[in-house]
Formats: structure tokens, sequence, C-alpha cells
């Protein structure tokens, strides 16, 4: 670690003048709708808390640099070797390998074609700013970092907060937040997760603040401190100690508060009370239950004064089982922690600052490998004393790049997507870990599942990137809903609250007293054999429960809201118009989520009517085939990063390996039989066979074979074929006939070309 | 492409379940396989010879009342209305729910004294698969993705680790290569996904060979990769399979009517006459689930019918297993997360208890017939013979004959054992 210490201080030691604080120029862009020539990369945020214990000293800020001077380091390591890089890529594969790099699919038939058919010199530096500046690239950044960050947007403990996060998460995409300040917040977040997503990252590791900690050093220090957390490490530097001292920083840190306002003392009022029964008390502690379970699971992120204690088997001699640890930094700076609720803050200016030796390394090694296949240290997240990067050189101006451009990751990944060695030939190598790689172009890679999905998709979907406007409506308002709930209780006096509670366990008596009724009569349907009676009888008591939760809303909730939010809440639909949503509309859960998804429903129909209207589709069977496709289109073949993640099992993003976001960074690009049976069998293929998907379409429209062929070609490969190619497709038309087509989108979809990235 | 579809010789079987021994659910060796990944400890080798070949493993997901199944106490009041009847074993007492069972009760070894480290769900889930405590941090493998890493397959066509009706939270094969992973069969009516073309034979062969055609110049240049062969092997694997008279295994329809009824029109039923045609074609390790034990509300309902739907399909899988002579290499495992408190709640039912629950084993070389361990007379504590989680997985892990205290390392370096240093309890096995 010392030796990595003394090599990043000899970086900034050599790194170039001060106060020279160039702004990396945005390309200058021949067309004027592009997005990346209007939005100047976002200046950090200027209140940025500086590290509490750093020294004050002049920091040599480095230039920013040019690709070229990328170019020009590798050249040198490849002289040094004796080594030739790899040719220049035709356009037709920086093309694919661009898009899927940066945005996670093939580009569409008329992506393609637009760009293999211009002229412009600067035609691949504007693809890469369009393309950095894109909704795609929101889409395929997040599954990047959801595997890193294990973001599981179906665990059902926290459905409450996950939304809240992912839509920070992508929001930040979005905003391109650098890279030190989303680490910052990540870690240092507080409050409700409506009020701040990045609550989610401590909430995902509720009820496990040690692992928490080996994660997150894993993460952003791409140091393994998982063995240190039972015994000193076997082959690394740390001790169980370094462990604790770390977990010290953030084991206050509570993922699993709530804020029920009075709640709480009303509850104590009543079970103090000795003019009441005990079985009195325990019905209001049950109404209790129901009036707090709307927001149950609104986990309120707090710090506490708590500190960990060693385990009680702790066997080193430099202190004693059960001792309680104080925070302090593996390496690096030596904060003083004065005060422990300055702990986090002190934890996250350490590990998000440019001075912690492994922070910026972790990012530009990651960010590399990202686009170029390969890292200059593998694995990226196992950093030991003896790890040296592959292209020490290299390595310094990466880092040197990252801290210059502030952490901007988009202007990270702009310097070496224009480079030559990214542009150049991907090398076909078999990488055995401890090999170094010579960087002398990319590598060629399999597609993730979801870039292979999402692939799919663009050959189905006519519009790939729309917004999921349906998920974000019923986002936004369950993050209205739940908030006003949340406002409503805090706002119940201890009175009020003992008044409600009082009311509903009188219902929730004489409900349980009719409930056991009707479970007497479904055991007695049961036993006399009389399933459809013992179903009917079950529907009933759902209904009961249903009704009790009803009786909570109207209770304790909805008339408050109507006061509090009379103007109801707005949603814009992609259209134009404007749904309102009332707090009449919410069911026993707090949500009127089914009623808003009838207008949506009507809404999108109206979308699609509108579709077909434009393409002047008029034969009612066409109009009704369209509007069925389009449908499921619309629901279930779309983005990837729109569907819940990680698939169920058994999906095909699931098959083709997405990570089930339990550790870091699990996806695998393993082959597997059930792949190859779910492209040559599954229902796959009949999407993109369908009459009306989008490469359907083309190919109708466009007209010779040749044309078709080409069609082809262009969809799936974003090539046109070979003459030898051609030749052979040509040769079977007669035999096939119009079938050709189907068939060529089929070969192409089950071949190699398809599935890697060249 | 003439060849590979249309080819059934014996020859040609053989040859390609020799390439697919390698290559079935993961493509190729894993590098770490080629050389010696165990790091064993004291040099062991295997400490027993293996009772049991294969394994069906009855999931009871949501936490089985050991009090209304399998651990009775006539009189009690902690039995609410549930019934102890006799069974073909002498002094051995099951629920009224299990009548057919009963009479398989000389196969089984009943074991009253289970104990758990957790009553939450996923954790006690888990920990009864993996035998270790869920983290954040890993994911360690379960029983079947062990029992691949020490032995081969029996049958090289098929895989080794199936799955069916499982949760998607089923560890599988944790940290091990993907290999490893099970093979999951969501609905055992559907059986094996996508394994018939849905054209007709002259166009699927047509399309097929035109693929092979058009992707000879990307194979041609990135001839030397593995990973890109790996696909050109996949490929024809999943066409042979598609071919595959061991498909068959995984076809219901090829039971009769009887049989089917016998196990219960029900996933689990069906679940366990899937498991048993798998075994039958020498598929390792099947595991069935049935759902919903989480009775926290009207027990007594609920547990009956959930009974069921499990002594029509245990007792079937029993007695088919015991005629086709599978039963004698086949261990049967059933298990749930946790048991039920044997105090009744204000909702007539039971909660979450690790403290005393009940597993039971047969087949393989258990002896059956007989109660293993005890609860005392409410239920509440074990007092005989505990047996942990650790220890219940070390006895299927011994039936097996795995070596118990090899150490695997994980890839973060991490060492781990097939049933975290469990020690097999060995008088199940003892006459």
């Amino acid at each position: 670690m010392i030796s990595r210490i003394l090599s990043f201080l000899t970086l900034l030691a050599f790194s170039v003048p001060l106060g020279i604080q160039a702004e990396e120029k945005a390309p200058l862009l021949a067309k004027a709708d592009n997005q990346a020539a209007k939005q100047a990369p976002p200046k950090k945020a200027p209140t940025k808390p500086k590290p509490a214990a750093a020294k004050p000293r002049v920091e040599p800020r480095p230039t920013v640099g040019k690709p070229a001077q990328l170019d020009a380091i590798l050249a040198k390591a490849w002289k040094a070797e004796d080594l030739q890089p790899n040719p220049l890529a035709s356009d037709e594969v920086f093309l694919r390998r661009v898009y899927l790099d940066v945005i996670g699919r093939i580009p569409t038939y008329e992506e393609a074609t637009r760009f293999l058919d211009s002229d412009h010199p600067q035609k691949r530096s504007h693809l890469i700013d369009e393309l950095l500046a894109s909704e795609g690239y929101v889409n395929h950044f997040y599954h990047f970092w959801a595997d890193i960050l294990r973001i599981n947007s179906s665990a059902p403990a926290q459905q409450n907060i996950t939304p809240f996060y992912i839509d920070w998460v992508r929001d930040s995409l979005r905003q391109n937040r650098p890279y030190d300040e989303f680490v910052h917040e990540l870690l240092t977040a507080q409050g409700q997760a409506w009020e701040n997503g990045a609550v989610g990252y401590y909430v995902r590791d509720r009820g496990m603040p040690l692992d928490h900690m080996a994660n997150t050093v894993r993460i952003f220090l791409g140091t393994r401190l998982e063995c240190a957390q039972c015994h000193d490490h076997p082959f690394d530097t740390w001790t169980q100690m370094d462990f604790y001292h770390m977990a010290a920083f953030t084991y206050g840190v509570n993922p699993s508060g709530s804020n029920y306002g009075a709640v709480s003392d009303a509850s104590r009022t009543v079970q103090k009370a000795e003019d009441r029964s005990d079985q009195e008390k325990k019905d209001l502690r049950a109404a209790m239950n129901e009036i707090t379970r709307v927001v149950r699971n609104n986990y309120v992120v707090s710090h506490r004064p708590s500190l960990p204690k060693l385990p009680h088997d702790y066997q080193y001699d430099n202190a004693k089982p059960n001792d309680v640890v104080k925070p302090r930094t593996m390496f690096g700076a030596d904060p003083k922690v004065e005060k422990l609720e300055d702990r986090v803050r002190i934890y996250a200016d350490w590990i998000a600052s440019k001075e912690n030796p492994l922070f910026t390394t972790v990012i530009a090694n990651r960010l590399w490998k990202k686009v170029m296949g390969a890292g200059l240290y593998e694995p990226v997240d196992e950093f030991t004393e003896n790890s040296e990067p592959s292209h020490p050189e290299l390595m310094a101006f990466l880092e040197e790049q990252m801290v210059a451009r502030e952490y901007d990751m988009k202007a990270y990944l702009r310097l070496i997507l224009n480079s030559q060695v990214y542009q150049r030939q991907a090398t076909a190598v078999d990488q055995t870990a401890g090999e170094a790689y010579s960087f002398v172009g990319p590598v060629l890679r399999r597609m993730s599942s979801e870039q292979i999905w999402d692939s799919v998709v663009t050959l189905v979907n006519p519009t790939p990137e729309i917004d999921d406007w349906k998920r974000d409506q019923q986002f936004q308002l369950r993050m209205a809903e739940q908030e006003a709930m949340q406002d409503v209780l805090g706002c119940r006096s201890e009175e009020e609250l003992i008044q409600a509670a009082t009311q509903i366990a009188q219902k929730q008596r004489a409900l349980q007293a009719e409930e056991k009724d009707l479970r007497d009569q479904i055991a007695a349907a049961e036993k006399a054999g009389e399933k459809e009676k013992a179903a009917e009888l079950r529907r009933e008591v759902n209904r009961f429960r249903t009704r009790l939760r009803e009786l909570v809303m109207e209770t304790v909730y909805t008339p408050a809201m109507k006061k509090s939010r009379p103007e109801k809440v707005a949603m814009n639909l992609p259209n134009g118009k404007t749904i309102q949503m009332s707090p009449m509309m919410m069911d026993g859960n707090g949500s009127s989520s089914s009623e808003l998804r009838k207008v949506q429903s009507e809404e999108e129909k109206a979308m699609i009517e509108s579709e077909m209207n434009q393409m002047g589709m008029e034969d009612p069977k066409q109009r009704s085939q369209y509007t069925s496709f389009r449908r499921s289109s619309l629901n279930s073949m779309i983005r990837a990063a729109h569907l819940p993640s990680p698939a169920p099992l058994g999906h095909f993003l699931r098959e083709f390996g997405q990570s089930d976001r339990d550790t870091i960074e699990n996806a695998n690009v393993d082959a597997s039989v059930p792949q190859a049976l779910a492209l040559l069998n599954g229902s796959t293929f009949n999407q993109v066979a369908h009459s009306q998907s989008v490469i359907s379409r083309h190919v109708r429209s466009a007209g010779s074979p040749e044309e078709k062929i080409d069609t082809i070609f262009l969809s799936v490969l974003s090539r046109r074929p070979t003459e030898k190619e051609q030749k052979i497709l040509l040769s079977h038309a007669a035999e096939r006939g119009s079938s050709l087509y189907q068939d060529l989108a089929f070969a192409l979809l089950n071949g190699q070309e398809f599935w890697f990235v060249q | 492409m003439k060849t590979s579809l249309h080819h059934s010789s014996e020859m040609s079987r053989r040859s390609f379940a020799a390439k697919t021994a390698s290559t079935f659910l993961g493509v190729g060796l894993a590098p770490s396989l080629t050389r010696p990944a165990f790091a064993a400890r004291d040099g062991s080798a295997l400490k027993q010879v293996a009772t049991a070949k294969r394994v069906i493993y009855l999931y009871m997901n949501g936490g089985m009342s050991h009090l209304d199944t399998f651990d009775v106490k006539p009189g009690a009041e902690t039995m609410g209305p549930t019934k102890a009847i006799d069974t073909s074993a002498e002094g051995v007492q099951i629920s009224e729910y299990l009548p057919r069972l009963a009479k398989q009760a000389h196969h089984l070894a009943i074991i009253n004294s289970m104990l758990s480290a957790s009553g939450a769900h996923q954790q006690a889930n888990y920990l009864m698969h993996t035998s270790y405590a869920l983290r954040g941090t890993i994911k360690h493998p379960a029983m079947g993705a062990w029992l691949l890493k020490f032995h081969d397959r029996l049958n090289p066509t098929l895989p080794g680790n199936v799955v069916i009706g499982g949760g998607s939270r089923h560890p599988g094969g944790g940290f091990f290569e993907g290999k490893f992973q099970p093979l999951l069969v969501n609905n055992p009516e559907r059986g094996l996904q996508n394994v018939k073309t849905g054209f007709k034979d002259e166009d699927f062969a047509f399309r097929y060979e035109l693929s092979q055609e058009l992707a000879t110049d990307f194979r041609e240049r990135y001839e030397g990769i593995k990973g890109v062969r790996a696909y050109t092997e996949m490929y024809d694997d999943a066409v042979t399979l598609m071919q595959s008279e061991d498909l068959a295994a995984f076809d219901l329809t090829r039971e009769k009517d009887a049989i089917r009824d016998r196990y219960g029109r029900n996933n689990f039923g069906q679940g366990c006459l899937l498991a048993r045609r798998l075994i039958e074609n020498d598929v390792r390790f099947v595991e069935v689930t049935l759902g919903s034990w989480d009775t926290h509300t009207s027990n007594f309902v609920r547990t009956p019918q959930l009974c069921e739907t499990l002594d029509q399909g245990f007792s079937a899988l029993l007695v088919d297993l015991e005629q086709r002579g599978l039963l004698e290499d086949t261990l049967v495992v059933l298990t749930s997360e946790f048991g039920r408190t044997p105090r009744i709640n204000q909702n007539v039912g039971r909660d979450h208890y690790p403290q005393a629950f009940s597993g039971v084993m047969a087949g393989g070389g258990i002896v059956g017939g007989r109660r293993f361990g005890k609860s005392d007379e409410t239920g509440e504590n074990v007092i005989e013979d505990p047996v942990s989680v650790f220890d219940f997985n070390a006895s299927i892990g011994y039936a097996l004959g795995l070596p118990l205290d090899q150490i695997l390392y994980s890839p973060t370096k991490r060492p781990f054992t097939a049933a975290n240093d469990g020690t097999p309890v060995t008088r199940l096995f003892a006459a």
C-alpha cells in the first residue's frame, strides 16, 4: 500500500502547472441539433466540503489531456515491446461497438445508415457526443452501476425505497453528477427516500452494517476487507482491528428508522393506563399497528451515536473481546474524529477524495475496462500491496485525467472513446488471469445479457428509448402519496391518535369475530369438499381485511389529505394532457395506482390510435394486429433498464447471465445450452418476426431482394452483406421465396457475430 | 446440418454424450477445474463409501408446523385439534393429516430434534440450503452444487442438478462456476423450455444450416478464442439435445394417467413425479418445493390442505421409487426452514419457530421406521440428540460420500466446506 501512496504522490508532483484550469472544449459541432453542444459538462457543486483533516497544500491541478496523448503513451509501450497495434476499425465496426458500449444496444436501421452514409470528417466524435448525451446512456450505465451497487428493484421489503434510489442513480447519470460527488452523497445520505433517493445505498444493506462496510471498501477503494471481518486478512495487510475501525465510521447509520409522529407516545400512554384492561391494550396495540402499516416501510435513514464492539471471540492481543472500537481510516490520511456526529462526513470526505490513494485509480480503471474490455489492474476490485498496473504511465495519465476532468465520467469516457486505441479493431484474446494485456485495441467481448436483450428490443420496438412514462407516473404518484401520508401522520396529536385507534379497535374486534365465523365456515366447506364455496368464503375474508384497511384510511389519512392536498396530484402525459389524481382514489393500502393504471391504459390506447393514423393504417385487421403488438411491445419489449431487475429466474435476461444483484458485479457471459435454445426456439424470434416489428416493416418497405437483404444485415449486424453473403442468399431466393427474409433474420440472430462486440 | 439433425445412431448419440459431459449448462471446462482446485485438509479423501447416488430434496417453503406433521404430541394442549395416528412403523405416530405417508413410515427416519439459527424466512431458507448464513458479500452453493462439484454427473446428456418450482431466491450454485447452477423448471407439466422448434422441420433445418454457413467467416477469424468456440459448441449441443431421447425424461405425458393421479394433479405432486423420472434417468439432485407453509393464521385449516398435497406426492414417490428399485440408492429428504410455534396465536395460527422442528430422510442407506431425537411434551424444546442445520446437511453429504472436511475456496479466496463443518448423524444409517 505504501508503494501505491508514494506513486500517487509522485504523480501529483510531476503533474502540470498550477492554475491552468483548462476546460475541455466541446468538439466543434457542425450539427445544431446535437445535444452535447448545448450541454457543457455540469460544474461540481462549489459547496462541497473539503476533507476535514487534509493538509492545506498546493495542489497542482493536472491539465486536461487529449486523446492523442493517450495514444502516444500506448505507442511508446508497444514500441518497447515490439508490438504492432491493430488496424483502425471500419465505420461499421466502430458504429456497432460505440452504440453497445455507450447506450447498450445496437443502432437502429436508420441510425446505422445515417452514420454509414455520412461523409462528415468528424462523424465519429459527433456520434460519441450524441450517444453520451442521450437517454440511452442512462439506460445502459444504470445496469453498470446497479450491478456494482447491487440494486434489486424487486426486493419486497424495500419497495418503498428502491424506486427513489433507482431514480436517484438514473438522475445522477442523466445530470452527469461528478463521480466524487455521487459517491459522497451515497455515503452521507440521510432522511426519507423522497427527499434523497441516495439513502437507498444504506437501506440496501439494512441489518448488515459490517457487510456494508466490506462492500463499500470493495466498490470504491477496490480493496477486499471481507476476510478481515472475522480474522486478520491471511494474504493482505488488513487486520480485524482495521476492519472494525472502518466499520465504526458507519456503525451509527440507522437505515431502518421510522417517522410515526406521536404514535409511540400514544402507544405508551395507552399501555400505561391503569383503567384499561389487558384485552383493550392488546386491541389498541393492534390498531396502532394498522395505523402505521401504510408508512411502515418508509425507512428513514438517520445517524445515531453507537459504536461497534469487537466480537466476543476476538483473538488478538491489541484489544480485548467486546471492546468498543472508534473510527479510524485504514490507509492514507488519518483524520481525527473529535465528535461522533461528524464521523460519516469525515469518512465520506476521506473516501471520495483525490487525496485518497485508491479512489481515483479504481474509477479510472473501472471505466477504462468498461469500454476497452480489460483493466490495467485486474481484477478491478482486488488491490493489494503488490498490485501493479499493466501500463503504469497510462494509468498515471488516466488518473490524472479523471482528476483534471473533476470526476466528470462522460468527459473521461469521451477521452477514451475518441482515442485511436478505442477505435482500432478488436483483439481476440483469451484473457488469462494474471496475464497483462497490451491494449493494441479493445478486447472482443460477448454482449452482456442486457445488451443482447436491448438489441433484440431495438429490432422489435419502434421506440426503444422512449421514457417509460407509465412507470414514471406511478412513481411520482407513489412519491406524492407516501409523502402526504407521512405528513398527515406526523400532524396527528396523541389524543387524536388514541381516539382513532379506539375507533379502529372497535371495528377490528367486530371484524375479527365475523372473520372467525367465516373461517369456521371455510373449514366446514373444506371438509364437505365444497371447494367453490370455500373459495368464495375466502374472498369474503379478504374483503374484511380490505374493509379494515379502508377504515384506517378514512379515519386517519384521507380527510386530512383532502385538506392538506386539495390541489390533487397532476400527472403529465406524453401527449401533453394532464391527469388529476385525488386522495379519494386511494385504496386501503394508501395507493391510487390502480386508478392511475386505468387512465394510463386509455392513454396508451389513444397513443397507439394516433400512431396508426399517422401511418395511414386503415385496414381493420392490420389495425388490430398493430394494436396488440404495440401493447405488448410497450409493456414487455422495452429496455432492460425499465424492467424489474434482476428479472425473474427463467427470463431471457437471467438465462443470458444477468446479475442476481446479491453480490457485487455478479453478471456473467458464460455460454449455456438454454441460451441457444431460447434464441432457436423461444418466443423472442416470434417478436422479431412479427409483421409489425420494426425490422419487418423496414424489410417490407425495401424494394428488391438485394435491398431487403441489405436492410436485414444493417438492422441486425449494422453492416451490409459481403458479396459472398449476398451470393449465398440470392442462390436460395427462388427456393425460399419470401420466407428467405425470416430465414436470414433467424440465421443472423443465431450467429456469433450478433452475440459478440468486435 | 443434414448429419447433425438427422443422425440418431447409437454411435453419434454416445459421442454427443461424451462431448456434453463437459459442456451442458456451462460450455467448456473452466480453467480452474483443469488444475486441482481443492485444498484438502489433512490430505483427506472420501471418508466413507456412499450409500446414495442421488437425492430428491423436498423443501417445505414457509416453515412447516412440526406438531401438525411429524412431531405429534397426543393429548398436549399445543396440538390444537390435530390428532395422531399409528403408522406402518411400530411405535411411530404421525399426524392424521398424513394417512398415506403413515403406510410408508417404515421407510422414514423422522428427525424431531432439528434446530436452526434463524427465524426469518429468507435467512433460514438460505441457511438450510447452504449451511452458511446469508451475507451481503458472497453467495454460497446449495447441496446439489456441492454434489456435482465432487462427483460428476451420472448422465452426461442431462443437467445434474434440477430445481422444480423453487422460488427465484434459490442460492443455486452460489460462487461455483456457471455449470453448477441448477436447471430451473418452473412448471413440471411444461418440462424443459424451448426444446421444440415452432417451425416446420425443413424450415428449421434450412435456417439452422444458413446460420452455420453465414457464421463461418466470423468463426474462422476468431477460431482460437475459447469464448467464441464455446458458442459454436453450444449450438451443436443445443441442436443435438433437441433430438435427444433423454429429453423424454422431462415429458410427464409419457406417464399413465393413473400414475399421474396417484401423485396428485398439482405442481408438487407432478414435481415429485418429474423428480422420479429425472432420477430414473440418472440426474443427481432434484429439489421439489411445496410452498405456503407460513400459517400465521388459520393453521388448522391450511395445514391439513398442505398436508393433503404433501401426503399424496411424497407417499406416491416412495412407493414408486421402491417398486422401481430406486429407493435403495436414492436419498429422499424432506425439510423446511423452521417449525412453527407450539403456542397457538390469536388468529388460530402458529408463528416461526426455529428452536425445535422436524425433518425426514428415507432411502439411500437410511434405516427407516424410527424417530431420531426428541422434543419435549409440548414440542417447544429439543431434549434429546439435537440436530443442527449443519448436522442435517452433513448427513446428506455423508450418504453421498462427500468429503465433508475438504475445503474449497471461493473466488474471494475464503474457505468453505460442504456442510460448514457439521457432524453427520451416522446413527441414521446404522441398523
